[in-house]
């Protein structure tokens, strides 16, 4: 199992919540939802359901009020911020709507970063494998700024997929891609992911995308807020 | 190293920013290091005028008033010593040396010092440097007289030049002239910084001659006055003086020579020790000084808070790639090193170079500052006092990153995961 979740609630803390009645508003309630071990889901809804409240839940980001969630085996309520850190960084890989590249590196800098700053081993058998598959093996060198979107993108699935993660979320990537390269890009990303056994959480609005993945969730049927 | 990487290649790529906070701490560390320097220098300058002699004895008056008369050539003396009393100091086996001085005349608004060859040879300044000359030799015959460099560029003179002195010290033309004694100028003296420069050296025995014949401060007739050219060495009898230096044997004896010489039974004398009172001095007049260092001082934190201000701007563009490096697994922790590194790194830098700069504009300048102003940078050129307010510099910098710092360590990683601008 990549990840589980149990009677998850969250609601985010009373700062930032509905002004007007002054109480927070629960975002999730979900009473069960897991992904397998190499598993692709697609996960959709509307904007402004709580996709991306979702995502930062499972990634350990924003901690649910009650439940349990187990990410790669782990309870991940009860570590430590500096330890939950340490796990994200180690077995989620993050695919970014805007890629969130560090303009300054150049793309194979970009690609290393997550694995130097985790001091693991850098592995360069990998690193020319995934580029080649990815078509960005001769820009390793280059400014990442000096990239097209669909380019830059593919920086950003490689950099998500070096570390070898269990679990990649993507929070709509392909978005700023026309159909054909959404498609193709989605394709590539299985490819790659089957060979370390990875897990992809794909969060979209765009429906149309649904038929390449192995299980297509509706947050708004999973999340009990919207079944009142 | 990976945060070491990312620090530089962030700093490249802000390279304007990060080229603007260097240079306005190098300024401001320049600006500071100058003015200790200056301030060093006109200090040693000051204090130094006169170096080596450990007494400076003169008729009794304020030690103030001996040093300003004797050395910067201002006010004049209460009184003179007689020859004898010199003569027999002079003798006390505890002497090295002594330098008399015989002071009084004028020459178009310069000193007139009569000296002998004692001067020459053991007036010492700024530690050990020497009277020298720029050409010619020692006025060392009655009708010889030395100028300083001053006094050579202001008023145009040339070796053998006759030049007549004016009795009395007089601002400008002289009212009574000793114009029928005039003398020849054997020799000019390098520009020493002091004010030798604006002093004119004749012989004890040319001011002895000059005032031959004359009775109760008043000028003699042409008839009943020596004519110039019957006057000899040995036909002139030298009867006072107006201060000495003296050089003891052994810096110990100093202290006792001072008391010997200020209970002399035969005349009222006063020996004091110059050095010290030109510390004195100083002290009184170097309000300036302290004024220059408060004002370097603001501008060095001006320098730093404009560091603040630059890193805690970028910081706010910055805040995506500080959290696009959360989300991919750099610490809180670590952002905070990578930002205080930053300002360190930048302080550093900024040190280095207006150091640099500080050190290249003095050796650059030096000889310029010397005959423009006859101002002398002398002395070590980094002291312990600037390598502490260099270190102050950097410890302040240091802390200074920690604001930015502290900020992006709070800075949540929600910003970088859920990629909102």
């Amino acid at each position: 199992m990549s990840c589980v979740l149990k009677n998850i609630q969250f609601s985010y803390p009373h700062k930032s919540a509905d002004k007007k009645s002054g109480t927070s508003k629960i975002i999730l309630d979900i009473p069960d939802f897991s992904i397998q071990k190499n598993e692709k889901v697609f996960l959709f809804g509307p904007s402004g359901c709580g996709k991306t409240t979702f995502l930062e839940t499972i990634a350990g980001v924003l901690v649910p009020q009650s439940g349990t969630l187990s990410v790669c085996g782990t309870e991940i309520q009860s570590l430590s911020p500096a330890k939950r850190d340490k796990l994200r960084a180690e077995k989620i890989g993050y695919i970014f709507q805007n890629f969130n590249l560090i303009p300054y590196l150049t793309v194979q800098e970009n690609i290393t970063l997550p694995i130097e700053l985790n001091g693991k081993n850098k592995t360069t058998n990998d690193l020319n494998l995934i580029c080649s598959e990815l078509g960005i093996d001769s820009l390793l060198n280059k400014n990442v700024t000096e990239l097209s979107i669909g380019q830059q993108q593919r920086v950003a699935a490689a950099r998500a997929l070096l570390g070898k993660p269990e679990l990649i979320l993507a929070d709509e990537p392909t978005s700023a891609l026309d159909f054909d390269h959404r498609e193709k890009f989605i394709q590539l990303l299985f490819k790659l992911s089957n060979k370390s056994q990875t897990a992809i959480l794909f969060v979209s609005h765009d429906k149309t995308l649904e038929k390449l993945f192995d299980r297509s969730v509706s947050l708004t049927d999973i999340n009990r807020v919207y079944r009142k | 190293m990976i945060y070491l990487k990312l620090a530089l290649k962030s700093l490249r790529n802000r390279i304007f920013s990060s080229a603007l906070t260097v240079i306005s701490i190098a300024l401001s560390v320049m600006l500071l290091l100058a003015v200790e320097r200056t301030k060093r220098a006109s200090e040693e300058g000051f204090t130094q005028s006169v170096s080596q002699a450990d007494l400076l004895v003169g008729a009794r008056t304020g030690p103030l008033n001996l040093i300003l008369y004797t050395v910067f050539n201002m006010g004049s003396a209460s009184n003179n010593i007689s020859m004898q009393t010199y003569e027999d100091i002079q003798k006390n086996p505890a002497v090295e040396w002594t330098i008399p001085y015989s002071l009084g005349d004028g020459h178009k608004g310069f000193r007139v010092v009569a000296t002998d060859e004692n001067f020459y040879q053991h007036y010492r300044f700024r530690g050990d440097q020497k009277v020298e000359f720029l050409s010619g030799k020692p006025a060392l015959d009655i009708w010889d007289v030395v100028v300083g460099s001053e006094v050579q560029k202001k008023l145009n003179y040339n070796l053998n030049d006759s030049i007549v002195i004016a009795h009395g010290v007089t601002r400008g033309e002289g009212i009574q002239l000793h114009d029928d004694k005039p003398f020849k100028i054997s020799g000019i003296l390098k520009p020493t910084g002091t004010a030798i420069d604006q002093t004119v050296y004749i012989s004890l025995l040319g001011m002895e001659a000059i005032h031959i014949d004359w009775k109760n401060g008043s000028q003699p007739t042409k008839e009943n006055s020596t004519p110039q050219d019957q006057m000899t060495k040995e036909s002139i009898k030298i009867g006072q003086i107006t201060s000495f230096f003296l050089r003891t044997k052994s810096r110990i004896q100093t202290l006792k020579l001072q008391r010997d010489i200020n209970n002399y039974s035969e005349e009222p004398l006063m020996a004091i020790i110059p050095g010290a009172t030109l510390s004195d001095l100083w002290r009184g007049l170097s309000n300036i000084e302290t004024v220059l260092k408060i004002i370097s001082f603001m501008v060095m934190i001006v320098g730093l808070f404009s560091m603040l201000s630059t890193i805690l701007a970028g910081l706010n563009e910055r805040r995506r790639e500080m959290s696009i490096l959360r989300s991919i697994g750099a610490g809180p922790l670590q952002l905070c090193l990578l930002l205080v590194f930053e300002s360190a790194f930048l302080t550093f830098i900024g040190l280095m170079i207006g150091l640099l700069i500080e050190l290249a504009a003095f050796f650059i300048l030096s000889g310029w500052l010397e005959s423009q102003f006859g101002f002398y940078v002398t002395g070590d050129s980094v002291t312990k006092t600037e390598i502490l307010y260099l270190l102050l510099v950097f410890i302040f910098g240091i802390l200074i990153g920690f604001i930015p710092a502290y900020r992006a360590s709070r800075l949540a990683l929600k910003d970088g995961l859920s990629a909102r601008i």
